[in-house]
Parts: C-alpha cells; structure tokens; sequence
C-alpha cells in the first residue's frame, strides 16, 4: 500500500479527502489492503498460526497496515449502510473485487462488527493472532460480538479494537420489504404501462425512486433478490418478467462495476425494456404453439414500438437515452443478427447487451403456453453459454454466470445425503463454485421440513470431508415446487 | 430495507437519552444556520461572498460539532428538525420551510458524519438549491441525495413514502376513471402484504424420480472416493461438468477479460448521448412503416434540433441534418418516406431558428459561428435568409465576415438569391451584397443588380451605379441607362458620369431625345452636364451637331435655362475632345454671354491637344 495514499485518509486528515486522481490512488491502496485482509482471513480458516501459508500473508498483511498505521496513525476498517469504508472513505469493489468485499462485509457483519481499528504498536504475531481468532468460523451475530471481544483479550491482543455494530446497520424487516418491492414494482409497471396506453404522463420520478431502493435492496441482499427473481406470475407475464429482468440487470450491471447513476439508468432501462408488447395482441403474445410468419413479425415489431413509444413519451427527457437503446436493442444478437435490423448502426449498447443476456435467463425459466419445455435455471445457463459470441456477448454473459453461479440461487437441489434443497447463496469463492449454501427442504426421506441452511463448504471435522454435496439440480416443476414460496416464506417471517 | 442510504433510527422517537443543554444549543445554532445559507444560497450565486462566509461558518460548526460526537442525527418532521427527540428548529411556511422540502420527499433522517468537509458541505447545499429550483414534477430530494452520495451526509428515507407514493399514483389514476364512480374503502387502505401459507411448505413429501435417485446415488459414491483435501477444492470445478454443463467452465473472469469488460464500460461512458440519440431516431425512422408514425418521430427530432439551436449547440442541428439526409439516400425507393423527410429537412429552417440565435445573442451568450455556419451551409440555399437575418445581429466584425463569405460562397451558384437578400431595412448587407454580386465570376451577378434599379435606399443605388461604372460591359451600361431615370438627382448623375459611350448609335438617339424633351432644361445644371459629357463622350456626328447647335442659341433674353443649357453644353463638347468641338469652343469663348466665354476658356484650357484626345 502506497503510505502517501492513506496518510491522506488518518484521522487527523479526514477534512481534506483526496479527490480526483488523490481519490483513486487511495482506493488503489485501500483495495490492496482489503485483499490482503481477506486472504489472510481465508488461510485462517483453514490452517493453524504456524502454517507457512499463514505466516507469508501474514507478513505482507502486516507490512502494509505497518506502513499505512506509520502515516496514518490508525486504519480504520468500517461497515457503513452495506458498504466498506476505510479511514472514512468509500471503498469501491469492481467486477474482480465484488467476492472479496462481499465476504469481508459479511464477515463484519456475521461477528456483529461495525469497525476494527488497528492501532500504532501492532506486531506481526499480535496481527496474527487476531486475524486467527477472528477467522474461526463459529461465530453468530447474537453473541459472536461478546465473544470475539473475550477471546481477542485471551489471545492478547490489543492494539486492534473493535466497534459493536450500531441498531442502524441491522436491517430490520430486510426480506420482507424487499419482497413488497418486488410487488410493488409490478403495480408500478403495471401503472405505467396502462399510463402509457391511456396517453397519460408516466411517472418517471417514481420509477427512478423505485431503482434507487433496488440498487439498495441488492446492496443489502443479493441472494435475496435473485430468489425473488424467481416469482413467475404468469397472468402477468410481461410485467412480471420485466421487474426480473430489472433486478437481475442491475445485479449484473453492479458487478460489472456500473457506477450507482448507471445501475438507476440501466434499471430503468430494463424495466421499461418491454413497454412495446402493450401494442402486441394477447393473442399472439399468448398462443400456444408456433407463431406464422405474419405473427411472429408482428411479434419481432414489440422492440421497435417500445423504443418509439418512450420517444415519444411526454417525460421523455428524464428518462435515461439508454433506456431506447434497450427497448429497441434487447432482440439483437451479438452477432447483429436478430432484430430489428439497423439501416446504418453497427453496434449495440452495453445496456442492451446486459438485458439482452438476463431477459433471455428470465424468459427461458419461466413456463410459457408456447414452449415445450421451460430449463431450471442451472440448464438455462448451459444453454446460453453455448450460444456465447453469437447470440450473446461472451464476457457479459461470463459475468452473468459468475454472478449467477453454477447452481443459481432457487436451484432445485439433491444431495448426496438424499437431502433436498434449494440454493439460497452463492459462496464467493471460486474454489467452492459448486458449494453454495442450500436450504434444506425436504430430509433424506423425501419428508418436506422447515430444514437448516447449510453451508455446503462445511467439513467433516473428523474425516475432512465435506458434509453435504449436490448430487444433481432437479427440475422442480417435476415435483410441483414453487421455489419462490421459500424466499417469500423467509419475507412472511 | 428503506430506499434511502438506509440506516435505520437508533433514537428517532426520541428514545436516547437526555441530551445536555449546551450540546442542544449547538445543534440549534447549526440547524438555523443551515436553514440561512440555503436561503442566501437561494439568493446570492455560490462564490458571492456573502455564501462563502455562510459556507465557511456552517463548515466550522459542523466541524466543531463532529469533532466531539462523530455524528450528528437529525430527525425530520413536517416543519420541524428535531435532535434526540427535541424540536430544534421550525418554519411552518411549507414554501421556503427546509424541514418542510426534506419531508415532502420522505425524508426521516438525516446523518453527518465526521469527516464532513467545506467542499461536501458546499455541495450538499448546492443539492438542496439546485432540487428547490427545479419544477415540483421534476424535483426529489431523496433522489437526488441518493444520486449524489455523499460520503459524510447519509439519510434514512423509510419505503413506505415509496410504496404509499405507488399506490397512491395508482388510486389517482383510478379515481380518474369514468367506470369507477368512487373508490372501494379496501383499495384507499390497501398497502402491500407478503402473505404465504407457510405450512404446505412443510407438509408432504417429496418423492423422486428413479432418474434423479440413480444420480444421488452415483455423486455420493464419487463423494467416498474423494481425498479429503481441504487444500484444493478447486479441482472439483471441473469434475462437476457432467452434473451442471455449466460447470464445465470456470466462471471467473480473466485478466483478459475484466479488461474488455472495463473497456465496454468506459467507452459505454464517452458515447456522445446527443449523436446517439440522432442515430437510435433516425433508425427509428428508417424503421417505421406507419406515415403518422414516422411524421411523431421527426417531429420529436425536429424538437431535440430546435431545443439544441436554443442552446447554441449548432453542431447537433448539423448532425441531424447530415443523418437525415444519409437515411432520404438510403432509402431512395420510398417515395412517401423521402417526401417526409424532405418536408422535415425544411422545417428544420424556420423563423424559429433566427428567434432561438438573435436569443442566444441578446443572452450575450458567446456563439460557435462556425458551427452555426456548418448548419447552414449543410441547409444550402434556403438558409441564406437566415444569414442574413443573422447579419444585423452579429456582435463583431469577425462574426459580420464569416456570415458574408457564407452567404457568398452558398449563394455564388444562384444569384438572383442574393440579390433577393438585400433588404432597404438593411442597407449594410444590401451594399455587401452588390459587392458580391459585382466580384461574382464571369460577370454572373451583374443582371441582378438591375435588382436595384427600383431599390429606395440612394447609398446602397450609388454604390451599385458605382460598381457597374467600373465594368466595361454592355448589360452594365443597359442598367446605368435604367438609373438615368432614377428618382434621385445624384443617382442620375452618377449613372450619367460612369456610362460608357461604347459605339451604339441608339444609345445617342436615347440620350439626344431625352436632351431635347421638354423636361430637360428644368434639370440642374450638373444633371445637364453630365448627360451632355455622355453625349460628347461618344464623339457621334450627331452629338457634335447637337452640342454645336446648343452653343449658338444664344437669345437676346435668355433664360437661366437656356444659359445653363450652353454651359453643358460647353461641358459635352469638352468631353469630345475632338478638334471640330475645339473650333466650336474657341468661337464660344468670344461670343457675348460671359459666363459661356468663361466656361469655353477654361474647358479649352482643360482639353489635350485635339487628335490627341482619347477616344
């Protein structure tokens, strides 16, 4: 960590923040030291004090908060409304850092910690040994705070103090008006629409609102949200849709490292993505079967009439330029292929590029009157991979995927113990991919229960195996599973 | 979760503890000396000096406030900001009320955090300012807050203000329905409920499908055999692939990768949203099929173009005009198209478009002339009335020069446009205009300053008799004949003095019966002069005759007239320099009236050697 950088960011120095290109060299450095804090915090999960592994990172830790506490006078590591700041700055995570804040965030929050503060006088071994104790994996929020205080004063360690996290950082109520966002979100698009159809302004305020408490929603609980996205209503299809399609493009747009205005703009984007399927027939809209050709090019017209409908809307100026590109562009392929054909344009917007990606994910798992057969949400990824670089953009997709996970959340799962359960989080580490954290629901006996969450990256203490693995997704429509009503149970509570 | 920075109240009800009186008192005199800079922000521009020591001492209280408690919490009700329970600041009048504009919006809570420095303060204040100005539709707080995102200022904004503010737009919209004569007491109340039977959650089996046992089976059986290593869980990744074909990839990014994802980013930032919007329109032309449809969208485009001409940004009416015209190529086999466009590209020339620049100017706003220009000239022809109305308006010569050489170099191919320019009401731009006219190649403005011939303005006609005096040139001597009838003396004379006598003996026949009409002896003896020196100057048989003969008529009474009559003629046959108009004056300069003596000395004087003589 570049010592310059944080000495701006001491205590003392707070009422001159560094702006500009100061600002950026600080996150620069910031970054790094969150990174070497989150691997030592990993290699102490896993190994004891004296592991070579342990005691290098340890080292590098140390050498940094060394030098940064030389010029500082203290680094204050701290959790503020679902975001980590660092001696009273921001820290802003981009697409490769997302997994690293999200852990450290949730690693604060699970021990009921608002702020560490390491002080002038840390050695390596105290260092060390805090990051050690810190790491065990058992603690809860309820006592974990008390606890971790106590075992840190057994450990002697006291150059490093922690804050209790405050009332304003527990979140009350968080799934349950999360849901009632998501509803309300459809009556608002609903509202919308039948605004647009009865030639009446839309309000634009509303909805811009309306995706500032998504960002926060997704801030706060991303797992959640992407459950939700699991509600199909199908009466309501299009509107039901275009709220996922919403919430999961501004998941997607943050991690790509979208900055809050864009994630706002490119939520209103994807929320109004199919504002011209009001003009389509429901006959068309909803036949089962083949569409004929003359359908199916009144069909391929809903991208042009919702982009020339928000044109011409009367707030027209205060909705994001972007959100007609995606109207317009979310049937176009990466390969330009699709439609509709441009006479003159030879690219496409980001923006419609993202919703391009997640609008196909929420559509092919959503049950249709038209189609055969609808993919859980693990084969929808498959197949849209394999369509990577022609239909859609391949990084953009990538990110979806990462994000998403190789077992979505509200994928159907078997396990090994014969358990079933549904992915309720990813876990933000590559090596365990394939180790979310599942809600059991359903024993080994096939008898549906109220089960545990499990953390499928859990071992045996005793053999070193892992407790649980997932055997296979299973298609819930199979088992007539509504995978929604488990997020909105936990919203219900 | 609020949709806000979303902390949540730890006191908001005023459950903390007794705050003491001092620490009150402090907030107090922050609070209204928040509430004065955002009125004298509201007054005063923000470098005013008056704002600045505001700033300067808002700034300094927060900092001394900070410095002790880390944190100032303020709860907002309808009129009133409250600190730990306690009102600390009022003003009921909901117009200029700050606590008042905060809670409209939801607002609940606001948070400062130490750290809070004079620019974040400066921008908070800046926020509220530029949010109070805007229209009522337009204008949240909370919104804007949250765009803004202040490190050291946070809120709490609860989403029931969201979620009454949806269904209340909802019910709004409902009661405006002619169908629905009142609405149900259920719907006026309704709010959102998350509601779920729980317990079929519970309650049944699942039972699976011998498929999907026979797998548990077979990834339990691989479970066994796996070391246990807790050191590489990646390997697993792979092995998955047959279980989750999207397993079979790893689905963290390359270095490679984030790279071309910050590239899409960052160039996704720099994408000019005007040229943008011109091109996702003029798509959306192209693939309109519907005449109304397509007449909405340029219309829509016709307004962006005089929005931006308001603005002075000329370069966007350039680039629409450019890609209008590159979609009318494109799509040549579409007549009813083709003819909308071209009704649009008219329409983008309009009275309208000199209102919005002559509006800029007198906003004294600093005008891109070249831009400007490159609009018009992208319009052709029908905008050169629009440069020349723009002329009169130009602050400086710079601006005057740049607007000529356009409408020069525009109107060069069609003349009789520029001659249509100049305008009595100004005479300025009409003598540039003959100017231009006269420096046109291959003479091809000169027919068109026959234009002028019934102009009112006699500069403007002097100017134009002197430009064709200047060209040796039938048509030009075919106008100056025009202006021999002129209203205005000075116009006649001048064309008199610059007509060429060239060899055109029906030019002298014109001239002698306009001499010898009735009329002539009353004109001025200068006017006389010089339409007899045009006369000498053609050296004919029939001038000598005349002149010769209007020298001699010498009555014993003559008139004022008849005198005046002599001397031009005296000066015609000067003009003739030849050695019969010598003979001529030396018998005038001893005849009997003196004043002709006079005159045909001193023209004799004047006269080069005949047969010398030009001619």
């Amino acid at each position: 960590m570049d010592e310059k950088d944080l000495a701006k960011m001491s205590p003392g120095a707070r009422s001159a923040a560094p702006r500009g290109s100061e600002a950026k060299a600080f996150q620069k450095s910031g970054i790094e030291l969150l990174i070497r804090f989150h691997i030592v915090d990993k290699i102490a999960k896993i190994y004891d004090i004296g592991n070579d592994a342990f005691l290098e990172q340890g080292r590098l830790l140390h050498e940094s908060l060394a030098a940064a506490l030389a010029e500082a006078g203290e680094v204050e590591l701290r959790v503020r409304h679902g975001t980590l700041m660092l001696n009273a700055l921001r820290l802003k995570f981009g697409v490769g850092t997302y997994g690293i804040f999200k852990s450290v965030l949730e690693e604060l929050r699970t021990r009921g910690v608002e702020a560490v503060t390491f002080r002038p006088g840390l050695a390596r071994e105290e260092l060390l040994r805090f990051m050690s104790v810190f790491a065990k994996r058992d603690r809860k929020a309820e006592a974990g705070f008390a606890r971790l205080e106590a075992d840190l004063d057994a450990a002697g360690v006291e150059h490093v103090d922690l804050e209790r996290i405050s009332d304003e950082e527990v979140v009350q109520g968080l799934h349950q008006n999360a849901a009632r966002m998501f509803f309300l979100s459809i009556v608002h698009l609903k509202e919308s629409f039948s605004r647009d159809q009865r030639n009446e302004p839309i309000k634009i305020n509303t909805t811009r609102r309306l995706m500032q408490s998504i960002y926060n929603h997704i801030v706060e609980d991303e797992a959640f949200i992407q459950g939700l996205t699991n509600i199909k209503n199908h009466d309501e299809y299009t509107l039901n849709h275009s709220v996922n399609v919403c919430l999961l493009a501004t998941a997607l747009g943050r991690r790509l490292g979208l900055s809050r205005a864009e994630l706002v703009d490119l939520g209103m984007a994807a929320f109004f993505h199919d504002l011209g399927k009001t003009q389509t027939p429901l006959d068309i809209l909803n036949k089962p079967g083949r569409l004929t050709d003359a359908e199916r090019e009144i069909m391929e017209k809903h991208p042009f009439h919702g982009a020339e409908k928000l044109v011409l809307l009367k707030e027209f100026r205060r909705l994001p330029l972007r959100a007609i590109h995606v109207a317009l562009e979310h049937h176009i392929k990466e390969d330009l292929s699709g439609y509709p054909r441009y006479f003159k344009k030879d690219d496409v917007n980001l923006f419609s590029k993202i919703v391009k990606v997640v609008d196909v994910f929420d559509a092919i798992t959503t049950r249709r009157v038209y189609r055969a057969k609808d993919f859980t949400r693990a084969e929808a990824l498959s197949v849209m991979l394999e369509q990577s670089g022609t239909e859609f953009n391949p990084v953009i997709l990538k990110a979806f995927v990462n994000m998403m996970g190789v077992f979505p959340i509200g994928t159907l799962v078997a396990l090994t113990t014969g358990e079933i359960g549904i992915v309720r989080d990813l876990n933000p580490e590559t090596p365990y991919l394939l180790r979310p954290t599942v809600k059991i629901v359903a024993d080994a006996d096939g008898r549906k229960i109220d089960g545990p969450l499990a953390d499928l990256a859990e071992k045996d203490p005793v053999t070193g195996r892992y407790l649980r693995t997932i055997a296979t997704p299973l298609d819930p429509a199979k088992y007539g599973i509504e995978v929604s009503d488990y997020f909105l149970a936990e919203a219900a509570d | 979760m609020d949709n806000s920075q979303n902390p949540r109240p730890r006191d908001a009800a005023g459950m903390g503890t007794s705050p003491d009186a001092a620490r009150v008192e402090k907030v107090k005199d922050l609070l209204h000396y928040l509430a004065n800079t955002v009125s004298a922000m509201k007054i005063f521009p923000s470098d005013h000096a008056t704002v600045r020591n505001f700033v300067d001492q808002l700034t300094a209280k927060f900092a001394d406030f900070l410095a002790v408690q880390q944190k100032l919490q303020v709860g907002i009700e309808e009129f009133t900001f409250t600190y730990e329970g306690r009102p600390v600041y009022s003003d009921e009048v909901a117009i200029k009320s700050l606590p008042f504009f905060f809670f409209k919006d939801g607002l609940h809570i606001l948070y400062f955090y130490q750290g809070l420095d004079r620019p974040e303060v400066l921008d908070f204040l800046e926020l509220i300012k530029n949010e109070a100005q805007r229209p009522a539709e337009d204008s949240d707080i909370v919104a804007a807050l949250w765009e803004r995102d202040f490190p050291n200022i946070q809120y709490y904004a609860p989403d029931e203000f969201l979620e009454s503010r949806i269904l209340a737009e909802r019910r709004g919209a409902d009661l405006q329905r002619p169908d629905l004569p009142g609405l149900p007491e259920e719907l006026a109340r309704e709010t959102i409920e998350v509601r779920i039977d729980a317990s079929k959650l519970t309650q049944g089996r699942i039972d699976l499908d011998p498929g999907d046992r026979e797998e548990i089976l077979k990834a339990s059986g691989r479970a066994e055999e796996e070391t246990p290593d807790p050191g590489a869980p990646a390997a697993e990744t792979r092995e998955s692939g047959e279980r989750s074909p999207a397993a079979a990839m790893d689905p963290t990014l390359t270095e490679a990768e984030l790279q071309a994802l910050e590239r899409m980013v960052r160039s996704n930032r720099t994408i000019s949203a005007e040229e943008e919007y011109i091109n996702l329109m003029v798509e959306i032309v192209f693939l309109e099929e519907d005449a109304a449809g397509c007449r909405a969208s340029l219309d829509a485009l016709l307004e962006y173009h005089f929005d931006r001409l308001q603005r002075g940004d000329f370069q966007v009416p350039v680039l629409i005009i450019q890609k209008v015209q590159e979609l009318g190529r494109h799509i040549a086999g579409d007549p009813g198209k083709q003819a909308l466009l071209g009704s649009f590209l008219k329409r983008t020339v309009s009275p309208k478009t000199v209102e919005a620049i002559k509006s800029l100017l007198e906003k004294k706003k600093a005008l891109d002339w070249e831009s400007l220009l490159g609009f018009f000239g992208l319009l052709g022809a029908p905008s050169l009335g629009l440069a020349a109305d723009l002329y009169g308006v130009a602050p400086d010569g710079e601006a005057r020069h740049k607007i000529l050489d356009f409408i020069e170099r525009t109107g060069a191919p069609q003349p009789g446009l520029l001659s249509a320019l100049a305008d009595p009401a100004r005479p300025d731009l009409a003598r540039e205009i003959v100017a231009i006219l006269t420096r046109l190649p291959d003479r091809e403005g000169l027919p068109h300053l026959s234009a002028f011939l019934n102009f009112p303005n006699r500069e403007v006609k002097l100017e134009v008799v002197h430009a064709l005096g200047r060209i040796r040139d039938e048509m030009a001597n075919r106008i100056l004949l025009g202006f021999l009838k002129d209203p205005d003396e000075e116009v006649r004379i001048q064309s008199a003095m610059k007509l060429d006598p060239g060899e055109g003996g029906a030019r002298v026949q014109q001239i002698l019966r306009e001499a010898t009409a009735p009329g002539f002896r009353s004109k001025s003896l200068k006017e006389k002069e010089a339409i007899l020196s045009f006369l000498g100057r053609t050296r004919s048989p029939e001038a000598l005759a005349f002149l010769g003969r209007t020298l001699r008529t010498a009555p014993i009474f003559g008139s004022r007239k008849s005198l005046e009559m002599r001397l031009a003629a005296v000066a015609g046959l000067e003009s003739l320099a030849t050695e019969e108009a010598s003979v001529l004056l030396q018998k005038g300069a001893i005849g009997r009236t003196k004043a002709v003596r006079e005159a045909c000395t001193a023209a004799l004087t004047r006269m080069p050697t005949p047969g010398k003589a030009k001619g």
